[in-house]
Order: structure tokens, then sequence, then C-alpha cells
């Protein structure tokens, strides 16, 4: 893409506040992620204080069911949350940017197989499947990134295919095409370049999607049991009965808000960034 | 058939019956209940040759298939039926691989510059990219000497303060020669050019036509100039031929054609461009329907008869071919 | 050219736009008059101000945009000074507009009688069966048949729909009719019969008719007369008939110079260098100077008035004699 493209959408985003809160909540919490273990006042492993002790100044959440500091928990937690979701969006992406291009460039019956894959994807209740899933595979990380990219390419992919449709049909990819260029010369200088935006856009998105499917996956044991994300904070929470218990407020409340905020900001950047990459949606407003 | 296609091999361009047909693809609900699923002939069954050298214009409205013309001899769409011979080499029968060689002596100017150029590259990309495609320089350096020769050939000068800019920052008229230098950086020998000034203010347009004129004086081109416009066709072109409905009605030399039509949608045509006031006066012995669809009419009957003047029992049962009247002139008329 | 008994007068009327760079001055002081019964011709290129003269003589024009000065005299009452609300009023009923791309202002889930009928009744206290009736006889005064009254824009083509728009804006008999690029994009034959039809209204209705266009050859050869304008300014006025044989205003000569002809000799057309000016920051005096080939400092400094020549033409040029304007007093 080029700089002075690259500038204008830069341009237009700013003017958009919703897309400014969300960077900033984006920002705060790559913050957070990098300088962890500078942050924590604990390591969130080591047992620092007694069970179940109430918020004090020395241990600003309390301490969980074996006396591990609930704000460093937090903390680190916030790694693999966000961490788990990016990897498995950005391949979900990979994945679902290469079948767009792929079914729309060729057009087809390359293209009806593609999209009736997309269609099965698309109405299998996910949830369900996924349970199956991440049961069948065992918890861990790995496994739990494969299940979440295996349902979330589908969409991206609806959406990459759309636009690299309308593109071909372009006069400079038409006007590529009579100069005898190759179907990779055209994809890789024409259509790819002109769909990263809109598949920055839709990543975004999908890491919204894969976080709260990590969260939901996580809380109902599903997850990976020794690596503490916040939907594991939840699971313990649940597990030793602290909804029940005055301590929801501490154990509970923060990782819930942690993951509603999270998932905010890379909804309102998602958007935003695909309002500023698809003209079609910017006059809406 | 009599056609114009006593094909001798000194044509550089031989189109030979040539015809597209595109099927209205429709899901099952649409073809269990519409009624219009007829298939459009666009181009149907046209035939004409072009010298080394030579310009030709081909006239006619929009929806004639002037543009599908176009992008069938560039094998963008692939013909329905018929022969596209250049250089003696049948384009038809050849596959993606085979045509790359053939395409870099094939160029297109597109009608729309602000369409046509990729809004996210440089002008020096721009023209660069079929070098690129092509593999005909030998390194950066090579390349950026290339550009700048074709750039002041087009005049886009100076170059250094060109190069760098991007298609947004140029004017219609120098984006329309940005397009026009990508297709002549390959040295092509065939120029293909769709209304190429019809996007264009009216100040800049005699300066691209000029260009082009010159550009294909000096290079020996030989061009498809295709317009509606019939004193830009006469400007730019040797020869002239009148497509109507995806069929040539008439071809003959500029001025022979200009001052003699025969056919009556040529005489209506040149009456609408002459003069408004005598072409309403004088309206209904010219053309009967003015303003009609294009009709998708049965096989096997002139096209233009619901709208001629003329009354012929033969129009409506056989499909006139194209008869010499004269030297180089041919009408597709059963009056003739 | 004589304002004297005309119908629309305008006098030193400048519309700007205000946007973030500046202030667009897309129509400055321009003075025109135009009588029962005349077609003018206003030519220029895009982005020349024709559209927005348009607009503002019908008082469309919408924020940023601003009509800054002038009046618009229309049959004795200014127009400055009417309310939004009036204007409304007098918009379709004295004054109607053809827009450019006239067949996509037609309403497509609504069939075309009934948004002529609308559009009278909105105008006028008439029953709904008067208004029917006039319906029919406009739609086939415009060359279509009644029946079709009850048909949908899509199912008409673009040039029959473009009548249809027509038929609409004569709805209620307007003195004034503006035609902005209104057949532009069609084919030459609809444009010819849409054309054609204007044409046959205006002299049996002895309606004005201006014709917005970028078509040189085309207004010189269908209208009475004929007003060049250049970056938002009137440059030349004068009679259609003769005029591609002398044009006096440099920009009027570079036009007519620059269209091929489809008879007679052949002449290599000229384009005119340069572009088109910022209206942002236009140059100081003459707008045209730049591209200018007769150029003389004076251009660069003082801004020529629109002066009538000799022949009774207008021209915006210091030397308009030399280019077969006030000389001719000698002659």
């Amino acid at each position: 893409m080029s700089t002075s493209r690259l500038r204008e959408i830069l341009k237009t985003f700013r003017r958009n506040p919703l897309g400014v809160v969300g960077v900033s909540i984006l920002c705060a919490f790559l913050f957070v992620t990098v300088f962890a273990d500078v942050i924590s006042p604990y390591d969130p492993y080591e047992r620092v204080g007694k069970p179940f002790e109430k918020p004090s100044t020395t241990h600003l959440l309390g301490t969980n069911d074996i006396g591990q500091d609930l704000l460093s928990e937090m903390i680190h937690g916030a790694r693999i949350s966000l961490g788990l979701g990016f990897v498995a969006a950005t391949i979900a992406m990979t994945i679902g940017t290469v079948v767009g291009v792929v079914a729309g460039y060729a057009g087809g019956i390359v293209d009806t197989i593609l999209m009736r894959m997309v269609d099965i994807v698309l109405v299998i209740p996910f949830l369900p499947l996924m349970i199956l899933l991440a049961a069948l595979l065992g918890p861990s990380f790995w496994n739990l990134v494969l299940v979440l990219s295996v349902i979330i390419w589908a969409r991206p992919a609806r959406v990459i295919r759309a636009q690299v449709l309308s593109l071909k049909e372009r006069g400079h990819v038409v006007a590529a095409r009579s100069t005898g260029g190759t179907v990779a010369h055209i994809l890789f200088h024409h259509v790819i370049p002109a769909v990263l935006p809109l598949s920055l856009a839709q990543l975004i998105l999908a890491t919204r999607t894969t976080i709260l499917i990590e969260a939901s996956l996580s809380f109902l044991g599903l997850g990976d049991p020794i690596s503490k994300s916040w939907g594991t904070i939840l699971y313990y929470a649940q597990a030793r009965s602290a909804f029940l218990t005055g301590a929801w407020l501490w154990w509970i409340l923060p990782p819930g808000l942690l993951i509603s905020a999270a998932v905010l900001g890379f909804a309102f950047t998602g958007y935003a960034l695909e309002e500023t990459v698809n003209p079609r949606l910017r006059g809406r407003r | 058939m009599s056609n114009p296609k006593a094909v001798t091999h000194d044509h550089l361009v031989d189109v030979i019956d040539l015809k597209k047909v595109f099927e209205t693809r429709s899901g099952m609900l649409t073809r269990a209940f519409s009624r219009d699923r007829q298939p459009v002939r666009a181009v149907d069954g046209i035939t004409f040759h072009i010298d080394a050298g030579e310009g030709l214009g081909l006239i006619g409205e929009s929806g004639c298939g002037k543009t599908t013309t176009a992008m069938l001899l560039l094998r963008l769409i692939d013909p329905t039926a018929g022969q596209i011979l250049f250089d003696g080499l049948d384009l038809t029968s050849m596959n993606t691989r085979e045509l790359r060689p053939v395409r870099r002596r094939i160029q297109m100017v597109f009608q729309d510059p602000y369409e046509s150029l990729n809004p996210g590259k440089t002008v020096s990309s721009l023209i660069g990219e079929p070098l690129v495609v092509h593999r005909l320089t030998s390194g950066r350096r090579d390349r950026e000497s290339r550009i700048a020769e074709i750039m002041e050939q087009i005049g886009l000068v100076p170059t250094e303060e060109y190069l760098k800019r991007f298609p947004h920052q140029l004017s219609g008229g120098q984006r329309q020669r940005a397009a026009i230098a990508r297709a002549l950086v390959l040295e092509p020998v065939f120029l293909i050019a769709d209304e190429p000034t019809s996007m264009l203010d009216v100040s800049v347009r005699a300066g691209i036509l000029n260009l082009l004129q010159g550009l294909r004086d000096e290079m020996h081109l030989a061009s498809l100039f295709i317009t509606h416009d019939l004193a830009l066709a006469r400007y730019m072109c040797e020869r002239i031929a009148v497509l109507y409905n995806g069929k040539i009605v008439e071809t003959g030399e500029r001025e022979e054609l200009l001052t003699n039509p025969i056919h009556p949608y040529t005489r209506a045509l040149i009456a609408v461009a002459s003069s408004l006031s005598d072409f309403w006066a004088r309206k209904q012995e010219m053309i009967t329907e003015l303003d009609t669809d294009w009709i998708q009419l049965p096989e096997g009957c002139c096209r233009f008869h619901p709208r001629c003047p003329h009354e012929h029992g033969d129009c409506e049962n056989r499909e006139p071919d194209l008869v010499e009247v004269g030297p180089k002139h041919w009408v597709a008329c059963h009056r003739t | 050219m004589t304002e004297i008994g005309a119908l629309l007068k305008l006098r030193d009327v400048s519309t700007s736009f205000f946007i973030d760079q500046g202030e667009v001055k897309a129509v400055s002081d321009v003075s025109l008059a135009v009588r029962r019964g005349e077609m003018i011709g206003l030519v220029g290129e895009s982005g020349c101000g024709k559209t927005t003269l348009g607009l503002s003589i019908m008082k469309l024009i919408d924020a940023p945009g601003r009509i800054i000065g002038g009046e618009i005299w229309l049959n004795g009452v200014d127009l400055m000074q009417k309310t939004e609300k009036e204007m409304r009023r007098i918009r379709w009923k004295d004054v109607a507009l053809i827009p450019q791309s006239a067949m996509n202002a037609l309403n497509p889930v609504f069939k075309i009688g009934q948004q002529i009928v609308e559009s009278i009744r909105a105008h006028e206290r008439v029953t709904t069966k008067a208004a029917w009736s006039r319906t029919k006889e406009l739609l086939d005064m415009v060359g279509i048949k009644a029946e079709r009254v009850r048909d949908y824009p899509h199912e008409f083509s673009g040039g029959m729909k473009q009548r249809v728009s027509i038929a609409m804006a004569l709805a209620c008999s307007p003195e004034l009719l503006l035609s902005d690029e209104s057949t532009t994009g069609l084919d030459v034959m609809t444009e010819a019969q849409v054309l054609g039809l204007i044409n046959e209204l205006q002299s049996s209705l002895r309606m004005a008719v201006i014709l917005i266009s970028h078509d040189l050859p085309l207004v010189l050869d269908i209208s009475d007369s004929l007003a060049i304008i250049y970056a938002g300014k009137l440059v030349e006025l004068a009679e259609a008939k003769g005029f591609a044989a002398r044009p006096v205003h440099p920009y009027s000569q570079g036009l007519i110079h620059s269209i091929p002809r489809i008879h007679g000799e052949q002449e290599t057309c000229e384009s005119i260098p340069g572009s088109p000016p910022d209206l942002i920051h236009p140059p100081e005096g003459c707008k045209f100077h730049p591209r200018c080939a007769f150029a003389e400092p004076v251009c660069g400094e003082d801004e020529p008035e629109l002066l009538e020549q000799a022949d009774g033409r207008l021209a915006a040029c210091h030397f308009a004699e030399r280019f077969g304007g006030r000389g001719d007093v000698q002659s």
C-alpha cells in the first residue's frame, strides 16, 4: 500500500471519535501486556498470601483460593487472553483472505466450492462444535487457537471475496490484464494490496470475537487450565463459589470488565477502520 | 458470405465473423419465473481488417458492442465464435501462456483515466509495470531511463516532476497521457483506443488526439479508434466502420462514408452530427423510432428494420450481408 | 441581448462554497438576461460554475454553498427577496429544472403517472382527476402513450425516462426551463429526440430555455444565443449564429479550435494549454491569462469587464478589438 493512501486513511480515521477511543483502549492493553512482569506486584503462580483474602493494600484485589494475588493474575491474564485471541484471529484472517481472494478472482467452480464451504462453516452452531472439538483435542493453548481459527475464517472470507469481485471489474485491474500481466502479478500488485486494509479491519473485528469465545470456552473449563487467561480466572472463581460470597466483587467483576473493555476496544477500532477503508460505509453516518 | 474477408496476409489484423453471446446467468428460481432470459448477442458476426499503420474508426451508440469488440480483440473475454488473426496468428485458439507475448504487441487505452490507473501507484511504477511484466528491461536503471524517455515522448515533462506523483495528483489530461505511456512503453504495433477523450474536458481533448496521431505516425501504429463521435473518427482514422446492434452496417474510407453514406442508419447518424435543426426538419425520412431499447430481434432479419423509414419485405426475413458498393465501401442493406 | 422585457435578469450574481480549505468562488458577478421564447446556451468546462449558476437561479444552493450577492429577477420579481417557503411555490411553477442524469431522478417505487400527478398537486389546487388528465396530456406531448402512466420507471428505456422527466418539469407550464446537461450520456439519436422536443415546446409555449452544456457544437447548433463561462465568470455573450466563424474571447477561440469538424476542411485541432484555475486562489487580473496565448502584462493586473462590442455581443477581454470585437467599429 502506498504511503499517500496510508496517510489518507490515518487522516480519516483520526476524525472518527469511536476509533480514537478504541485505539486508546487497545494501546493501554498493549502496554499492560508488554510490561506485565514489571507492573504486576507479584508472580501470579506463587502463593503470596493467605487463601481468600479480601482486598487490602498488600493485595489490591485480594487473593484466590490458593493464596495467589488476583491483580497479578489479571495482568498476566491479559497476555494469554489477548495473545491467544490475536494469534487465532491472525491465522483465521490469513485463511479468510486467501480463500476470499482465490474464490473472488478465480470465479466459476472454484468460487462455488469455496463459498459452499464457507456456508457450511457459517451455519454450524459453533458453541457445540467448539465444545466437541475442545473436548476431543484436549485443552491446550494451540488446540484452542486451532479451534478458534477453524470457526472464525468464514465471515471475513465472504467480505474479502465481495471486495475482490468488485475489484476484478475495476478499470485498473482490467488494464493490467490487458498489458499481459500474469495472474500472480495482478493478484500481488493490484488485488491483494487493495484488500489488505479491509483484511486488517476484519482482523481486528475477528480478534474481538476470538477473545470472547476464548473466555467462554475457558469459563466452561475447556481452556488450558495451566495458563491463566481471564476466562480461566472466571472458571476458578465460579468453581470456588465466588458468585455466592462477597468475593464476586473482586474476583469476578474485574476480569468481566477487562473482557468487556478489550472487546469494546477491538470493536470500536475495527468498525472505525472498516468505515475508513470502505468508503461506501463512510457516508452512512 | 461475400464479406470483405478476402483474407490476404498483408492485413495486420483480421477479424472474421466474430461473435460474443452473453448468457444471462440466473438461478433456478429466476429461470422458472422470469420471461426475459434471452442471451444477449452483444457482437454478432462482425468482420473487418486493419492494415499495419492504418487507423480504423469504430462508430456506434452505447450498447452496440463497441467495447465488447475491444475486449474480444485483447482476449480479455472469450469469443463465442469467429476468428481473430493478428499478424497471421489465430488469437482465438491460443491459451493464456501463448497469448502473453502477443499481448505485448496489442495495447489498449481505456476510456476513463480515473479508473484505469491504480490509485495507489506512482506514475513511474505505473508506466514501468508493463516493462516489469514482460521483463523487457535489464535492471532498474535501464527501466528508469526507458520510463523517462516515454514520458518525454508523451509530454509529461519535466519528467522528474511527475515521476513520483500519484494519479489523483494529475489532471484528467495528464492521467490519460500516463495511460497512453503505459500502453506505448511496450512498443506495440496495434493500439486500441476506447473513447479515449470522452471523459476529458473539451479544452484538453485536442491535445490527446494530436498526441495519439503523432505517435501513430512515429511508431507506424495500426489503431482501432472506438467512439460515438463521427467528427472524432474523421479526425483520427482513415477508414470508418459503423456498428449497429452488434453488426457492422457500413464501412468505407472516411470522406467517402461521410459524403456518400448509403445505409439509412449511417445517414441518420451523419445528419444528427451535422445539424440538429436540419435533422429535426427531415426526421421522418431518416429514422422512424428514434428511441428504442436494444431489442433482441430474432435471428435472420435486418437489425435496423424496426427503425428504418423504408419499407422492404425482405428485411424481416433475411439478414443483409455486407456488399461492396464502391472501392473499399461496403454496406449491409437490402436496398443497395 | 437587451434587458428590456427580459423574463430572467441576473445582476452580479455570486455564489461561493465555504469549505475547510477556503472560499470556492464558483460563480462571480454574473449578469445575464433571457427573453421569453429564447434558448440560451451556457457553455463551459467541468468545474467552471455552470451548474452552480443554474442552481443559483432556482436558489437551490445548499450548505456549504451560499449565494453571496446579486439580484435574480424573474418576471419582475427579485427571487433573492423570497423566503424558502415562497421559493418552493416558484420552483416547478415558474422555473423548472431537468437535472443532470434526470433519469435517475424518478422514484423507482412509484408509477410515473403518480409522480407527475403529485408534483402537479403540490403546486396547484386541482382535483386528482384533473391532474391525471393533465398528466396524460403531458406524456402525450413528450411522445409517451397515455396508457403507460401506470408503468414504473424501470419499464422505460433511458431516453423515455428522460422524456418523462421533461414532462414532469413541464407539469406546471414553467416560463423558464433549465436543462443541466440533461442529454449527456444519452445516445446521439435519443439526444436528438429529447433536444428536439425541448426545442419544439420552447417555440410552442414561448418558454425561455437555459441549456447548460459542455458541448459547444451542439449548443451552437440549436440555441439562439450563447454564454461562455470560465472560472465562474462570463467571458463572452453572443448570438449563436455565426459564432463559430468569429469567436472574440481567446478562451472562446480556444474552444472553437479544439473541436474537430465533421464536414469541410479538416483543420488541426489545438488544445488550450494548462488547466482551469483553482477557484479558491484564482489568478489576479483576467482569470484566463495564465492560459492565454495573447496575454500581456495588463491581463495579470486588471480584470477585464464584460463590455459590449460593436456587433452587439459582450466580451470580457482587454484586447477584444484585436479579435474582431470593437475593431469592427471602423470596418
